[in-house]
């Protein structure tokens, strides 16, 4: 019977290939991907093979080929879409060779080493006119979109200050290369720094100027810093204080201070907290968040991708936050200076 | 209230899925539905009960409920339409449109309905559980409801089926909150929707940690049944359980007098047999005594609900020892290295709780 559950997958309109089977794709890429109605995955890709095997397995994905290059995978027709879940020094080459090919991408945070690999990708995107996608899932989180939209609506006047924070036990996450605790992509700052600023940007918009201090290393052999605190003057008037830690808590929340009132929301949580200033006798207010608040930001982040909607993260925003995150190193090599952009 | 009176018949069929637009108004026809007439109104409810692609095995697949909508059609010309309430994961509306029945409605010129959203009429019941029913008005003038299930194991209740997709026809979208009480809830709906003919799509199934996050088994198989406990009572020996094993049929056959041997079976069933793999026993007995825990918990004192919660966090841990693994709808995939973490966490955090009780004590 096993051939009927191939003919069903059949039915589904898109084939998607994912490139990297490591940490992110077995814990959230995958899992994300089989939710995603019309979705198929065609092929597992690592250069490490049994690493895609052992996803292979672990998803029943009987029907995908699993391969060690992309090469096959570019000339196959039957494959639309890339999911790029690769340390990020990989990143530029291979979402490059995608486009240039005719596929439509998605790439993992962050989009490359550097902005200016970063521009090459988007360079290559604009040749081929294809769709790139960047996996800046938190825009899709529910208590995230709520706030947005209130943003929008007005509910707190002119926002005045963004504080965002994003800690999270970086120690027992299981993975391969270990890439994160190296020089070349890894630390708090360039590994998970991109997430809350690119939240900074998408609710408050361009910045001018960014100040830095990555904080003392909690372990002394650690290559990387494992805390940071941003601070980034947006050209709206308003600021943003972004603190990004690897230590043992696992919170990502945020607080909008606006000039009519305040907003807190948390990742996970049903409902988001606001206050309205200046209406006698009212505390607090809890409002819920309309779409589903306990599903996986990536599934949502990867129904967008595979329908083509676009609604997240552009190629241009996502090369910013590469400018936002150099300048930040800048600044924190000189004691925190304020840097213009 | 009244029991369902119709006298229970229940057809099996292996099918595939393209094979499924032949087979369904065959096995309709072999339990005697009576032809929709034109001003007849006809509710199909499928399993939509999750974002989920139906090649997951986890929602019902838009061809099926095509191939049923085809059968009607050629019967006459009946108001059909699809109806299906809000949900915990996302909207009707939201289901609607991703899992093609946005697509599917405008092609065929039926409605679909967000029961969540439509006006209700609240019904006086004096159910085993409800006292009275909120119902909304479409359902009050359907002249049939079409239930097409899933087969597919639930973590809870072991499986879920015919019986447990009629509880999408509660509009409340918490209605999470009814399930330490399923047993009275399902038999309350199963009187007043008895006006049913269920149709089970197992074409590809679920088994393992459903009714969401297990994996698809291409079980190929089709149940049509004048009675969705009869219709439940074959698919629980399909799927390799005895009926008596899940706790919402056995009350239900108690409580409506339904018996195995009372039901004509139309078809073999034994050539649709098949081992439906699901979660480890201990992790099955933690969701219970959670669920139990709720039960006699709930409204009487929040340490019981918070202990009924954690142990519906620890049931996954036995599946995780047994694959390396279990889903996460939050997240993804919670790996082993993860879970002890989280357990260590909680173990710490429990026993913190506890030295200060004694100490306070």
């Amino acid at each position: 019977m096993i051939d009927e559950l191939d003919r069903l997958k059949l039915l589904n309109e898109t084939g998607v290939a994912v490139i990297g089977c490591g940490a992110v794709a077995k814990l959230y890429l995958v899992p994300a991907l089989l939710r995603v109605p019309g979705a198929e995955i065609r092929a597992l890709i690592d250069t490490d093979l049994r690493q895609a095997e052992q996803v292979q397995n672990m998803f029943r994905l009987s029907s995908a080929k699993t391969l060690k290059s992309i090469d096959d995978i570019l000339r196959d027709e039957q494959v639309t879409h890339l999911v790029v879940a690769t340390p990020p020094k990989s990143h530029a080459e291979l979402c490059i060779k995608a486009l240039e090919s005719g596929k439509k991408v998605y790439c993992e945070k962050p989009l490359a080493l550097s902005a200016a690999e970063g521009r090459l990708i988007l360079d290559a995107m604009k040749r081929s006119a294809g769709q790139l996608s960047i996996g800046f899932n938190y825009r899709f989180a529910a208590q995230f979109k709520k706030v947005k939209d209130l943003i929008d609506k007005g509910f707190a006047g002119k926002i005045l200050s963004l504080s965002v924070f994003f800690l999270t036990n970086a120690s027992p996450w299981p993975t391969e290369t270990g890439f994160q605790f190296t020089k070349e992509g890894g630390g708090a700052l360039f590994e998970t720094g991109p997430h809350p600023i690119d939240i900074a940007l998408w609710l408050l918009g361009q910045v001018k100027s960014v100040s830095c201090i990555l904080q003392e290393k909690m372990d002394s052999n650690a290559l990387v810093e494992d805390s940071a605190l941003v601070f980034l003057r947006h050209s709206s008037g308003s600021t943003s204080v972004i603190h990004v830690s690897w230590h043992s808590a696992n919170y990502f929340g945020m607080t909008v201070v606006g000039s009519n009132g305040v907003m807190q929301a948390e990742r996970g949580l049903d409902k988001i907290r606001a206050l309205e200033f200046g209406v006698v006798g009212r505390n607090w207010v809890l409002l819920p968040v309309q779409s589903p608040a306990n599903t996986s930001s990536y599934q949502h982040s990867l129904h967008d991708f595979v329908k083509g909607t676009c609604r997240g993260a552009t190629p241009e925003e996502a090369v910013r936050n590469l400018e936002l995150v150099e300048a930040a190193f800048d600044s924190a090599r000189s004691d925190g200076r304020w840097i213009n952009l | 209230m009244d029991k369902p009176v119709k006298s229970p018949k229940v057809a099996v069929q292996r099918s595939t899925l393209v094979d499924c637009e032949q087979i369904i108004p065959r096995l309709i026809a072999s339990i005697g539905f009576d032809s929709p007439r034109e001003r007849d109104t006809i509710v199909i409810k499928p399993n939509l009960g999750d974002i989920n692609s139906p090649d997951t095995g986890s929602t019902t697949h838009p061809f099926v409920v095509e191939s049923i909508i085809n059968f009607l059609r050629k019967s006459g010309y009946p108001e059909i339409v699809i109806a299906e309430s809000n949900h915990p994961v996302g909207t009707a509306d939201e289901a609607f449109e991703q899992l093609g029945y946005r697509e599917l409605s405008e092609r065929l010129g039926v409605r679909l309905v967000n029961l969540s959203m439509e006006k209700k009429v609240r019904l006086a019941l004096n159910g085993d559980y409800f006292q009275t029913l909120l119902v909304p008005e479409i359902l009050m003038r359907a002249t049939n409801i079409i239930n097409v299930a899933k087969l597919k194991t639930h973590v809870q209740y072991r499986m879920s089926c015919a019986m447990k997709n009629i509880f999408g026809l509660v509009p409340q979208r918490n209605r999470g909150r009814y399930h330490p009480f399923l047993n009275e809830v399902l038999c309350d709906l199963m009187c007043v929707y008895d006006r049913q003919l269920c149709v089970i799509d197992g074409i590809v199934g679920m088994e393992g940690q459903g009714p969401s996050q297990g994996f698809p088994k291409a079980a190929g198989v089709v149940i049509v049944g004048n009675n969705a406990v009869a219709a439940d009572i074959v698919a629980a020996k399909i799927m390799g359980f005895r009926p008596s094993q899940i706790p919402y049929l056995k009350y239900a056959m108690n409580r409506l007098d339904i018996r195995e041997d009372s039901i004509d079976i139309v078809g073999d069933i034994d050539g649709c047999k098949q081992r439906f793999e699901f979660i480890p026993f201990a992790s099955y007995l933690l969701y219970r005594s959670a669920l139990r825990l709720a039960r006699t918990g709930l409204g009487i004192s929040k340490t019981l609900g918070n202990f009924a919660e954690l142990l519906k966090l620890a049931a996954p841990f036995f599946l995780i020892r047994r694959q390396g693994f279990a889903i996460d709808l939050s997240s993804g995939a919670v790996l082993e290295l993860q879970a002890r973490l989280y357990a260590r966490g909680t173990m710490k955090r429990v026993l913190t709780k506890a030295k200060a009780l004694m100490r306070a004590i």
